[in-house]
């Protein structure tokens, strides 16, 4: 279909200076050069980077080696992938826990409920993520807020949150939920009240009705929310350094270090092809789970 | 397969008061076992809401709701067990046929086995066996129509409401539906409120009718009672066509009064048996369009009114021909003739004799 009204634009244009080259070029054109600019370039130039030998004053040798690669397999290495990979799904899941729910309340909400709702769920993405770091610190730190406060009603310190995983997590799934609950929100609101109704009716009292119809339908708007905050979680830099201190290394960490302190290039590049790899790895792999399951669709149980 | 659990309906004093919007009641209506009972009326009218406030999907501010001599005004949609068809059929889309219809067993925790059997026979009954493994969206209208009955009845509700069910479908489709929900709805015996704004889907399908307005009933009775003895003039307007004339009454005898408009034009017409009626009242006379008799036989009889008229404009509907009259005196009139050739002669002509029975001019007070 946008074939047919694509060509007819070409045809209106024909004549036009616009019309020398069809309508597809203009609309996609920017952004492709874009992509090959600022994405695939670079990516092929760190693939051919990693692997290359280091070296310490020419920054790398053009002597093809996967000394880089094996690098990785060491214990340290594997141990930041598995944390960061555990913060990604800890962050993902705790997301959708509190985002869900939020998503199907804004869905339903009154227009003017939706408007305030819509602010403070995005309100936060307009705070840099090292800004809302530093808000966690003041109100998590040993003489933070809620530790202060303990102090003053003569219960003490407590809370010993900063520089650990759940630190992390914490600043991360703020950071996600905008992302999670916004594709939720927007799936939630297509499913029509008379679905609702209709699972009431026959018998489905809130929570199955939730179950065995919100949450089926709502599923692609769930994917879609829960991997874009998995991606953001697993690829961050300055929230894990400043929330987990440098007991609670991530990739990111890492690739960073190696960049801008250590100057090793090719070992940061294979880092960061490993990262992307498994991403892409990981998102196929749920992908192909997510299309399997609706084939087979969600059975009811009783 | 429904039917054994049967009960009546009794809504008793139901009043919907909202903060915006005009109330709703206080409105009490009974549907006997097995009754095929219709809420009509214009949009707004209360019905819809009626029906959801049986649902429990709205909350009554006030009046009880009964049903099979159990009060289910208080308790929550979910444990109702009431049947409901959608206009908009609301299948699940996630689901294909045989889910949809068998979602109400599995929430029943009625075993795999029974529900098969089950689902099976409730495909069967609305003709569409060996669909089931079809999603909704594979569907023609009229198909996830029968799937969203099938889907209501197999759960064998005391109470089935359709919502306007007919209405998403088109004309020949609705007629074909109409004709084969009114057999099954026989057949089961299954006691059935329907919810309408359509005047002849009422009257060709209902044992009886409750007819709204402004949230109120203005009258409840069978399809003749309606259509013959309008309780109201609003009836009398939504229900057909009707010719209505104001005028006073000079003298009753009886059921037969005789009128005079204010114009000086005097008819014969007819009052309910146990109408309060009687000379000096205001009234209004209703006179049906196929009730006016076009110039066949000018023989005076008792009761009888004989006008004569001139042809104001002629429509044709096809079957039937729509003829406006100028009577002195009188509003313009409607008449209805079936379209056969003595009635084509007939008003050809430009001038012509027309008659009405007492019987056919239905008298209501103001």
């Amino acid at each position: 279909m946008p074939k047919t009204s694509m060509s007819s634009a070409t045809e209106r244009d024909a004549g036009s200076p616009l019309g020398i080259l069809p309508a597809w070029v203009w609309l996609l054109g920017p952004y492709l050069l874009l992509l090959a600019l600022a994405l695939i370039l670079p990516i092929a130039y760190l693939s051919v980077i990693s692997i290359f030998r280091h070296d310490p004053q020419s920054m790398w040798v053009a002597a093809p080696t996967l000394a880089n690669y094996t690098h990785l397999a060491d214990s340290y290495y594997l141990q930041v992938a598995w944390r960061t990979l555990r913060i990604g799904i800890v962050t993902t899941v705790g997301t959708a826990i509190l985002g869900v729910p939020l998503a199907y309340w804004l869905a339903r909400c009154s227009r003017r409920a939706l408007a305030i709702g819509m602010f403070f769920v995005v309100m936060p993405m307009m705070v840099s993520t090292v800004i809302r770091a530093f808000g966690w610190m003041i109100i998590l730190g040993r003489n933070g807020l809620i530790n202060q406060a303990s102090v003053q009603l003569g219960i003490g310190r407590w809370l010993f949150v900063m520089n650990t995983e759940t630190a992390i997590v914490i600043a991360l799934i703020q950071i996600c939920l905008p992302l999670l609950v916004l594709p939720t929100m927007a799936a939630m609101e297509k499913i029509p009240i008379a679905l609702e109704e209709a699972g009431t009716n026959l018998g489905a009292g809130p929570l199955r009705l939730f179950r065995l119809v919100i949450l089926p339908l709502a599923m692609p708007g769930i994917a879609s929310g829960a991997m874009l905050s998995f991606v953001v979680t697993i690829s961050v830099v300055v929230t894990s350094a400043l929330m987990g201190g440098s007991a609670n290394r991530m990739i990111g960490n890492e690739i960073y270090d190696q960049v801008i302190t250590a100057m090793n290039w090719p070992f940061a590049s294979a880092m960061a092809i490993s990262l992307i790899a498994i991403v892409i790895g990981l998102l196929t792999l749920s992908l192909t789970i997510g299309r399997h399951a609706s084939r087979r669709r969600l059975r009811l149980r009783s | 397969m429904a039917g054994e659990s049967n009960g009546a309906l009794d809504v008793v004093s139901l009043v919907k008061a909202y903060a915006v919007d005009v109330a709703i009641g206080p409105l009490s209506f009974s549907v006997h076992p097995g009754e095929f009972f219709s809420l009509l009326g214009p949009s707004g009218c209360g019905k819809s809401t009626t029906l959801r406030c049986i649902a429990g999907f709205e909350t009554s501010t006030s009046g009880e709701i009964h049903l099979g001599g159990e009060r289910i005004d208080r308790k929550p949609a979910y444990r109702r067990d009431l049947g409901l068809v959608f206009q908009s059929h609301a299948l699940f889309p996630h689901l294909n046929v045989n889910e949809n219809v068998g979602f109400g067993l599995k929430l029943r925790k009625i075993d795999a086995a029974e529900t098969a059997r089950r689902v099976a026979a409730a495909l069967e009954l609305v003709g569409l066996r060996g669909l089931g493994d079809r999603m909704p969206s594979q569907l023609s209208g009229g198909q996830q129509q029968r799937v969203a009955l099938a889907r209501a009845l197999v759960i064998q509700p005391p109470l089935l409401l359709l919502d306007e069910p007919l209405s998403s479908l088109d004309l020949k489709l609705r007629q074909q539906m109409r004709d084969e929900l009114k057999s099954l709805q026989r057949r089961l015996g299954q006691t059935t409120v329907f919810v309408t704004h359509d005047q002849t889907e009422a009257l060709a399908m209902s044992d009886r009718i409750a007819v709204l307005s402004a949230g109120r009933i203005e009258q409840i009775g069978t399809p003749q009672e309606i259509y013959q003895r309008p309780a109201s003039r609003f009836v009398a307007d939504f229900i057909g066509k009707c010719n209505i004339i104001e005028a006073t009454i000079e003298t009753r005898e009886g059921k037969v009064v005789r009128l005079r408009t204010a114009d000086g034009a005097t008819l014969c017409g007819r009052v309910a048996d146990d109408s309060p009626l009687k000379a000096e009242d205001r009234v209004w006379a209703m006179i049906r369009p196929e009730a006016i008799d076009i110039g066949a036989d000018k023989n005076e009889r008792p009761g009888r009114t004989i006008f004569d008229s001139i042809i104001h404009d002629i429509e044709f509907l096809g079957e039937d021909t729509q003829v406006r009259l100028n009577v002195p005196r009188l509003p313009l009139l409607t008449a209805s003739v079936k379209t056969t050739r003595a009635a084509s002669a007939r008003i050809g002509t430009q001038q012509l004799s027309i008659s009405v029975d007492a019987e056919d001019v239905y008298v209501i007070g103001h």
